[in-house]
């Protein structure tokens, strides 16, 4: 659906994006995450074709911007970050007005279904510039909608929204990857990258730091595997004996039945740990494997960078 | 590459025009649901009205007034005003998309900087077109009331005057798009309509007092003579020059002179506009 | 910051391209008008036909052009004389009385390339009787130059010889009145005691140029080219021209109209579909003209070879000779309403402090000869809309005769203004319906 190769982009000195490879497959959930200043605005204006890059090529649909960006566009729905609209029209003289731009079929049924689905239908004829941040952020997502895209682009679009409005975007853009549209999301909001994207890639300083499924992110990020054991008994001297095991990194102890135990990453250890827990006479509860966070995953990787960023920004104004 | 293009240059010039004539919907409803519009038209109306009173008044006085077109005068210069004032308007509105972010969502879209700046250029050439009405109906109005001949050079001046609006709108979209930002945009149009038109004022003030005058400095005469040829270079890029020679043509059924001027204005205005366009895409929707 | 700095640096580059202007127009050095340079140079005198008398100017070596009447004849002299640039004017003026002097040769007329005419200089006088210049003029040329020349000469010598006897005769006069008077004592005396004055003599009105040298022709309206070929055969520098020979392009009737009202001044129509208005209950006098029009360009540069504000796109309607004979109708869908015929009128002027003038009907007792001859109409408002035109003793109407009179509603000119409030009546009526149509409300959270 999308693919990205080399693509670069300079601002001066300063390289946005630099050598970008991205390959996005049709019909999936695809998380572009990175921290603050790390390119993502910049690249996803690239492939909308609004910057020109300075190196390398995105191709949409198997086709640069420029070999027919009409076509193109009518197949990407784009929901930036930045709340723009024409305050002066009405919600629904607004998408009437993409509608057409679109050439929507059935457009006033496609705006007032989606104006229901996100309950701003009762508001259809207020202007918008009486709408609060979250109705914005809404009419938006409607906006990037309305066409039908094979394509949907969102650049924070939960951001100002309330739990339920949260919820309202969450279905909608589950309904669309149902439909098989693919989903490219920019978000800091990791919880919900983390509960709709099938594949997520972090970028910072302009480069890919990872690109890989959920799972694989969040696992290979944390280096370890944490498995918690509800006890029904205590054992004395258990602890230091399962530290000494060999595929066990790590025993904290949550409480006096609880207990959090790190294993290595390479495999599955809950299977041996239930059997020395039981040749030690210990009776479980429960036995689960927790599950890394994507924004502890972010964080240790991108850490590095942010501090990189810190000192060049640091040393540049020294320079100065 | 060539082939793939070919194959899509009629869907591309017709999605060309569906997006431009929606961008004009846009721009022309969201004009005209503003009281400034009518304002201005309003305001160039009563400029006509004080000189047509004038001509009423100068009857009165003299018993007697003999004229070819007693409604050109009065018409021209509320055709000019409304004009001029879209082309600010135009001038006004390319750059606000520009700065609040609404152009860069459109350009997500079906649209891009040629559709954009054509859709808004056709967008005011529309209310051009219905303020002429309004100004068609003063102009029938104020016929029937003072019983003065309505020939049909009123109509053909009415329908030239659509040549200088677009020329002047096109104008207003070049400063925007030169200009960038809003305030910038407007000093750009001003100053360059300040200073042709400053020239063409100061070449007449300085012929009348050299005329007047028994002697003249060396440097005067030097002035004088800088001023005449700037002033007629700047006729044949000024529509409003260009307009009134299509009037003085429709005036005395010289139809050779007003087709002449009406081709020079169709360049001016295609230069224009193209130019604005080619410059746009140069620089980019960000600036 | 770098937009402001952008904004900035625009202004001050106007400014900086303004001020070369501002400081030369400040420069102004109060010091008389400059002495021009002379040089001697070759020229064309011109004695061209205007459609009713000679016109004098001259062709200095910046005209390329020169432009004279079709059908008609004209004169063009070569000569040398001091010419110099009057940059006030930004024009060539000459010194005739520094230097004066003809150039022999021959003037070449061709057209393309090919010479169509060769003339000889020959003597010519263009003469005139002031009282009526168009009428009487006269262009004498060749063996008739010397003749007519020699009549006026003629002519004022018996102007002179009975103003002599006239002064002699008065002085006799006076001479007897007085001894009259002395030897009355006192006696009353009648008219019939004095002796008849002597009749004043009419003033000399007739004119007439000194006989002189140049080349007379007349050619169909065309574009030609001239040059002097001198005695040796070259051609003389400076005097090769463009000559554009021009008709008129149309032929109508023009009006002086004058109202009745003192206190008021008459006006031309002279467009034949210029309209005439005047205020209700007003009375108009038509007195119609012969007019033609002519390329403006043209007929400007025939009567000035130097001027530039002319255009070449242009025309001009020219009036010449009244128009008489014809009677004036008032059309009423198409046909004759109202037919009268030219009466003579006579203008009182008011001597008082009042001023002004009174339109009277002339019957020989206020002056010799009427003021005018012409149309009386009266408009009201009855009536607002009157179209006229003269029509020939065969009932047909003189082409470019017609005109539209209008009764002007003047009394309409403040209520003229509620209907400029129309703009603002449309944008109410929009303006609310739309707020009609939607919530202007403010959501909050």
């Amino acid at each position: 659906m999308i693919e990205i190769n080399e693509l670069t982009k300079t601002f001066g000195s300063h390289t946005a994006v630099d050598h970008l490879n991205l390959k996005i497959q049709p019909g999936e959930i695809y998380g572009f995450l990175g921290p603050n200043g790390a390119g993502k605005t910049t690249t996803l204006m690239m492939i909308m074709g609004v910057l020109k890059p300075d190196g390398g090529e995105a191709r949409l649909f198997g086709k640069r911007m420029f070999e027919d960006p009409f076509g193109i566009r009518n197949q990407i729905g784009m929901v930036a970050e930045s709340l723009n609209f024409y305050d002066e029209m009405t919600a629904l003289e607004y998408l009437q007005f993409f509608a057409r731009l679109y050439q929507v079929p059935e457009p006033q049924k496609r705006i007032q279904e989606l104006l229901e689905k996100m309950n701003l239908w009762q508001w259809h004829d207020v202007l918008v510039g009486g709408y609060s941040t979250g109705m914005r952020r809404k009419l938006g997502v409607i906006r990037g909608l309305l066409h039908s895209p094979r394509l949907l682009i969102l650049d924070e679009p939960v951001s100002g929204l309330d739990p339920f409005g949260i919820v309202q975007i969450r279905q909608l853009l589950l309904e669309e990857k149902a439909r098989g549209t693919t989903i490219l999301i920019s978000s800091h909001i990791l919880s919900e990258v983390e509960r709709t994207a099938d594949r997520v890639c972090i970028i910072a300083k302009g480069r890919l730091v990872v690109e890989d499924s959920m799972d694989r992110i969040r696992q290979d990020a944390a280096g370890k595997r944490q498995i918690e054991i509800e006890m029904v008994n205590q054992v004395a001297g258990l602890l230091p004996a399962l530290q000494a095991l060999p595929f066990v990194t790590g025993v904290a102890s949550r409480n006096e039945q609880t207990l959090i135990i790190d294993t290595l990453a390479d495999r599955e250890y809950r299977a041996d740990l239930g059997i020395e827990l039981a040749a030690r006479g210990v009776v479980l509860q429960g036995m689960k494997a927790l599950e890394a966070s994507l924004e502890e995953a972010f964080i240790t990787l991108t850490e590095s960078y942010v501090e990189d960023l810190k000192q060049d920004r640091l040393g540049g104004k020294e320079q100065e | 590459m060539k082939k793939h293009f070919a194959s899509n240059s009629a869907t591309t010039i017709q999605a060309f025009f569906r997006s431009a004539l929606a961008v004009q919907t846009r721009n022309s409803n969201s004009t005209l649901y503003s009281a400034g519009i009518y304002l201005a038209t309003f305001l160039g109306l009563l400029a006509a009205t004080l000189v047509l009173n004038n001509n009423l008044q100068a009857t009165t006085k003299n018993m007697l007034f003999i004229s070819q077109q007693p409604l050109f005068l009065p018409l021209l210069i509320s055709v000019s005003f409304l004009a001029l004032l879209l082309a600010v308007m135009a001038s006004i509105n390319v750059s606000r998309e520009r700065d609040r972010g609404t152009l860069e969502v459109l350009v997500y879209g079906p649209v891009n900087e040629a559709t954009f700046l054509f859709g808004v250029f056709i967008g005011y050439l529309k209310i051009y077109l219905e303020m002429l009405l309004i100004i068609l109906v003063w102009a029938n109005l104020v016929t029937w009331l003072l019983h003065l001949a309505f020939s049909l050079k009123i109509l053909v001046m009415l329908l030239s005057s659509v040549l200088m609006a677009a020329a002047l709108i096109a104008f207003g979209i070049l400063t925007a798009v030169l200009g960038g930002k809003a305030r910038t945009a407007l000093v750009f149009f001003f100053v360059i309509v300040l200073v042709l038109g400053g020239i063409q004022i100061a070449d007449q003030i300085v012929t009348i007092l050299l005329q007047a005058s028994d002697s003249a400095s060396n440097s005067m005469i030097f002035l004088r003579n800088a001023l005449m040829t700037l002033s007629s270079g700047i006729q044949w890029i000024s529509p409003y020059s260009q307009f009134t020679l299509m009037m003085d043509g429709i005036a005395d059924s010289i139809w050779r002179t007003y087709f002449v001027h009406l081709a020079i204005m169709l360049v001016q205005t295609l230069a224009l506009i193209i130019g604005g366009i080619k410059i746009f895409e140069r620089k980019g929707v960000r600036g | 910051m770098k937009t402001m700095t952008k904004a900035f640096s625009f202004q001050k580059l106007v400014i900086r391209l303004l001020l070369p202007f501002i400081v030369l127009a400040l420069t102004v050095n109060t010091a008389s008008a400059v002495t021009p340079d002379s040089n001697d140079a070759f020229v064309y005198a011109i004695s061209a036909f205007d459609g009713q008398v000679y016109r004098s100017s001259f062709a200095p070596a910046n005209t390329e052009t020169i432009y004279l009447m079709a059908g008609e004849n004209n004169v063009l002299s070569s000569k040398k004389t001091e010419v110099y640039f009057w940059p006030l004017t930004q024009t060539y003026n000459a010194d005739w009385l520094a230097q004066n002097d003809f150039v022999d040769g021959t003037l070449e007329i061709l057209q393309g390339n090919k010479v169509i005419q060769t003339l000889q200089q020959q003597p010519y006088v263009i003469q005139y009787d002031s009282v009526d210049p168009v009428a009487t003029r006269n262009l004498a040329y060749g063996d008739d130059a010397d003749a007519a020349y020699e009549n006026f000469l003629q002519q004022r010598k018996d102007y002179q010889d009975r103003q002599s006897q006239y002064t002699m005769d008065y002085q006799a006069y006076s001479d007897e009145v007085s001894r009259i008077v002395s030897e009355a004592n006192g006696e009353p005396l009648t008219t019939a005691d004095f002796p008849s004055e002597p009749e004043t003599v009419p003033d000399f009105t007739l004119y007439s140029t000194e006989i002189t040298n140049g080349f007379v022709f007349a050619l169909p309206a065309g574009d030609y080219s001239i040059r002097l070929r001198l005695p040796d055969g070259s051609i003389q520098d400076g005097s090769e021209k463009g000559l554009v020979v021009f008709t008129q392009l149309r032929q109508a009737i023009s009006y002086k109209v004058i109202p009745a009202e003192r206190w008021t001044a008459p006006d031309y129509a002279q467009e034949p579909d210029g309209v005439i208005y005047a205020p209700n209950n007003s009375t108009l006098y038509l007195v119609p003209y012969m007019e033609y029009e002519y390329n403006q360009q043209a007929y400007q540069r025939m009567i000035d070879p130097q001027e530039t504000e002319s255009r070449a796109d242009q025309r001009m309607w020219v009036s010449f000779d009244p128009y008489s004979g014809g009677q004036m109708i008032v059309l009423k869908n198409g046909t004759a309403d109202q037919a009268f015929d030219a009466v003579a009128y006579y203008v009182s002027q008011s001597s008082s402090s009042g001023l002004g003038y009174d339109i009277e009907l002339f019957d020989g007792s206020q002056s010799s000869t009427p003021s005018f001859t012409g149309y009386r109409l009266d408009l009201t408002a009855q009536n607002p809309r009157y179209q006229i035109a003269l029509r020939n003793a065969d009932g047909s109407i003189i082409k470019g005769s017609e005109r539209q009179v209008r009764v002007l509603n003047t009394y309409m000119s403040q209520p003229l203004y509620a209907v400029a409030f129309l703009p603002l009546l449309a944008g109410f009526i929009v303006i609310i319906s739309r707020r009609a149509s939607v919530k202007k409300i403010k959501i909050e959270g």
